[in-house]
């Protein structure tokens, strides 16, 4: 029993590491922005909150998957070549002493693209084919 | 008494598992609330830290806090967050204002930022200061306290003034620097901690304290260091004749401080050196140098289990670390003179807005105890104990 136990926990915990989608996610912006390529320092100030303006001044709208959602994992760690819980206590460090602010939490990838398609300013991530270059635009990151 | 706590820690619990939402948010996001609670339990031999926790159970560890923050437009930002804390003897009663500011970004380009803060400002001191309070934001349930000590918190915490900050981003990495200067809050511990009493004046700022931290952050963010460097000037308000009007206290604390994430594991070490005059008119001056280093390693096991060792030591004098003159001089037991602190603790996030931490510490010396907490006289403390502590922490 006990050894059966320790044999599903093991199963979970190298399902847990492996879960990482194998999915292409890519930069996402709303069709407003004009901006086809950003670096990766000026993506990751993005996604820190600290860049809050575009390059026309108009501010920047971040949308986020949960911090253990796979997609959110893949894009931190190929996109922005850091890890979830670094993000998350950079917006802690800014939230708590009240010199920034979260980024907006959505659940699931279709509230990720509503609101990038509806939000101008908005920038977040997807996979690949979710998008459409009319509402939802591609940004490169290198 | 007892099972007034369990009940409520039980209801709250219940309440908090059925709610995901992380933040509240008000026109269109520009307005955030956020807020934490945390409840730690404490038990302990021979002394007392958070309260009566000596051969007994102490619930008086609480933090709660609540803050808004509105940026109605990309460069401003108007934000404030009030606590209630309760940490044994130690801590002020009733609500504190943490911060209260406005954050005005005076440029900003793609790589770099610059910027300033108005207001009572949180101190960028070492790593982990800014978010003290916020036990998601900790390495674990009580932070090192050779470096971070819980006995005078207030003190490198807030000021009231002005800050600048500067960021900037290169090919080479990052570089953050921060300069606050203003008024240093001091509370009822800072004074106990300096004067080893907490006499009925204030222990008041003399002049504005000066605070700067500078921050390189490798190009692939697995490498933070920074050095923090601080002179803060506190005069005692005596309230009576029978205490000496002249007294005060000059601090210059200086930390180096080093961290190295990867996926699973992260080493953080902190080294601090304090310089402490007191000028009395009663007795001779007394300068003194304070000593404190931890080396720190967490390992992630799973995405919600996560394990921390930390070794941590603190000595009121670099040149007298066995405590050996110290006592010869003031009669006291050289044991209050230093703290080894050996911890090892587990953290369990329950939901990503709930977690539950275990930690036992096992202490050589009562250098960072509270007079507070403890019988006000030395002797009386025992110089090798041990501590558990539980904690329960939400946030939102």
């Amino acid at each position: 029993m006990m050894f059966r136990a320790l044999a599903l926990f093991l199963i979970l915990l190298i399902n847990d590491s492996v879960a990482a989608g194998d999915e292409d996610i890519v930069v996402a912006v709303n069709q407003n922005i004009s901006e086809n390529h950003i670096s990766r320092s000026f993506a990751r100030r993005i996604f820190s909150m600290k860049a809050r303006q575009w390059a026309d001044g108009s501010p920047v709208i971040v949308f986020v998957l949960p911090d253990r959602s796979s997609h959110h994992l893949t894009f931190a760690k190929e996109i922005l070549e850091t890890f979830p819980y670094k993000l998350r206590s950079v917006w802690d460090r800014q939230v708590y002493s009240g010199t920034g602010q979260a980024p907006r939490e959505v659940a699931t990838i279709d509230q990720m693209m509503t609101n990038i398609a509806n939000t101008p300013g908005a920038i977040g991530y997807l996979p690949r084919e979710k998008i459409d270059g009319i509402k939802i635009r591609l940004v490169e990151v290198r | 008494m007892l099972r007034i706590y369990i009940a409520g820690m039980i209801s709250v619990l219940s309440a908090v598992c059925s709610t995901p939402a992380l933040a509240l948010e008000f026109n269109d996001g520009k307005v955030q609330v956020h807020g934490f609670a945390s409840q730690g339990i404490v038990s302990s031999t021979g002394n007392n830290f958070y309260g009566d926790s000596s051969n007994n159970i102490s619930f008086d560890f609480r933090e709660i806090g609540i803050n808004a923050s509105y940026r109605p437009r990309p460069d401003l930002q108007f934000s404030a967050q009030v606590i209630n804390l309760d940490a044994g003897d130690v801590s002020e009663n009733g609500l504190l204002l943490d911060y209260a500011l406005v954050d005005y970004t005076v440029s900003s380009t793609e790589d770099t930022q610059f910027g300033i803060r108005l207001g009572r400002v949180k101190n960028p001191f070492g790593l982990y200061t800014t978010t003290r309070d916020v036990a998601f934001t900790r390495p674990s349930i009580v932070l090192p306290q050779s470096i971070y000590f819980d006995k005078a918190r207030s003190l490198a915490l807030s000021s009231d003034g002005v800050g600048f900050y500067l960021n900037k981003e290169s090919n080479y990495g990052g570089i953050n620097f921060d300069l606050v200067v203003g008024n240093a809050n001091v509370d009822r511990g800072s004074e106990a901690t300096f004067l080893r009493v907490d006499l009925p004046g204030d222990m008041k700022s003399e002049k504005p304290s000066r605070l700067m931290r500078i921050m390189y952050t490798t190009p692939n963010d697995r490498l933070r260091i920074a050095f923090t460097a601080a002179n803060i000037d506190l005069k005692y308000d005596a309230t009576s004749h029978e205490f000496d009007p002249n007294l005060a206290v000059h601090l210059d604390p200086k930390i180096i401080s080093a961290q190295y994430s990867n996926e699973n594991w992260e080493l953080t070490a902190e080294y601090s050196q304090m310089k402490s005059s007191i000028t009395r008119s009663f007795l001779p001056n007394f300068n003194n140098v304070i000593e404190g280093y931890y080396v720190q390693g967490s390992y992630q096991f799973t995405p919600t289990l996560q394990a921390v060792v930390r070794y941590d030591a603190s000595f009121n004098n670099k040149s007298d670390h066995s405590g050996k003159k110290l006592s010869a001089e003031t009669g006291l037991p050289a044991h209050v003179f230093f703290a080894k602190d050996w911890m090892i603790g587990l953290r369990y996030d329950v939901t990503p807005t709930f977690m539950i931490r275990g930690e036992w510490h096992h202490i050589n010396g009562t250098g960072w105890l509270s007079s507070l907490d403890n019988n006000a006289d030395p002797g009386a403390m025992e110089r090798r104990w041990d501590m558990l502590m539980f904690m329960g922490s939400w946030r939102f």
